[in-house]
């Protein structure tokens, strides 16, 4: 049954998000519009981190992994909020922001690249969701050591050596401080730009599509923002689910808020 | 088309494009759906700043 959950969510959010992608890319191609660009560049990632997650409850590939990590665990939000960003803010800001994302996500994929060979893969289990698997999680004092669990011992960062739960990251290892860097930009773009959008459309008495719309979209973000901080906590069983509804709930944002208006004239996507 | 039809027309032109008037879910719900997705927006943001400075030791 876990086995299946963990292969079958990945998968059914794995073709939402490349539906939701698709949809997203093609208004680009009719609008040229940069901020549908940088969506459908981050729903892309989306994808490819709910096909990784798939995959890797089948087999082990440290490529699939190594994507998982980038893209569904440290770049999504930030791409997908830069497109929010292309929205809210001057030309001038815009353009030197993407440079600087652009810098990080390489400066993101070089760290990992650097830590892939210290990768601890005899602690890889396909019958174990890869969000509980994938870091090495220090055992704190009173806390009972999981049965079957395959410990190490670690120095911690008040200089103590404690006993660890081996994961397949290395402890500490420097990779791990990008993720909040990325998602605190992604989440205060994504979701401040969806919570500000909604509210200067409902402070106006117009156009209730794009209140609801932004209001879907920001709390898609906020389920998986939500999902992903619980699983940094170490309960990784409600990242799948999480992002299969977060999925589902900003494409449904995104259509109502891209639906054209009685009297509006129509998307050229649409 | 008439006078009357097209002020017609467009009074339901106008109807669809703003918001209904007098309506709990807009004039209520919203507001306080807008307040609470705001809390926990900052909320995740401190949470990930704390695992940033190293306040929150994950």
């Amino acid at each position: 049954m876990q086995m299946s959950i963990q292969l079958f969510l990945p998968f059914i959010t794995t073709v939402v998000m490349l539906v939701f992608t698709v949809s997203v890319l093609k208004r680009y191609f009719a609008t040229r519009q940069l901020q549908n660009l940088f969506w459908g560049i981050g729903l892309a990632m989306f994808a490819i981190g709910s096909f990784a997650e798939a995959y890797l409850a089948l087999a082990w590939n440290k490529w699939v992994f190594f994507s998982w990590y980038l893209f569904g665990a440290i770049l999504t939000a930030a791409w997908i909020g830069q497109g929010t960003l292309y929205l809210m803010v001057r030309k001038k800001w815009r353009e030197k922001v993407t440079w600087v994302l652009l810098a990080g996500s390489l400066a993101a994929a070089y760290l990992l690249l650097q830590t892939m060979p210290e990768l601890d893969l005899e602690v890889f289990s396909t019958d174990v969701a890869i969000s509980e698997q994938y870091r090495t999680k220090e055992i704190k004092e009173g806390s009972e050591i999981p049965t079957e669990a395959k410990t190490t011992t670690v120095v911690n960062r008040d200089g103590q050596e404690v006993t660890a739960v081996r994961g397949l990251l290395p402890f500490d290892a420097p990779i791990r401080t990008t993720t909040p860097l990325f998602n605190i930009y992604g989440t205060l773009t994504l979701v401040g730009g969806a919570i500000y959008s909604a509210f200067l459309f409902w402070r106006k008495r117009v156009m209730p599509n794009r209140v609801i719309g932004n209001m879907l979209i920001a709390f898609g973000a906020i389920l998986i923002a939500s999902a992903s901080s619980i699983t940094r906590l170490g309960y990784g069983q409600f990242l799948y689910i999480g992002e299969l509804l977060a999925g589902v709930i900003m494409f449904a944002g995104f259509r109502i808020t891209a639906r054209p208006q009685v009297g509006e004239a129509p998307s050229a996507a649409e | 088309m008439t006078a009357k039809e097209k002020r017609s027309q467009q009074g339901q032109l106008r109807q669809k494009s703003h918001m209904p008037e007098k309506s709990l879910f807009f004039e209520k719900v919203i507001p306080v759906l807008l307040a609470a997705m705001t809390i926990l927006t900052v909320l995740l943001i401190s949470f990930g700043v704390a695992i940033l400075l190293g306040l929150i030791n994950i």
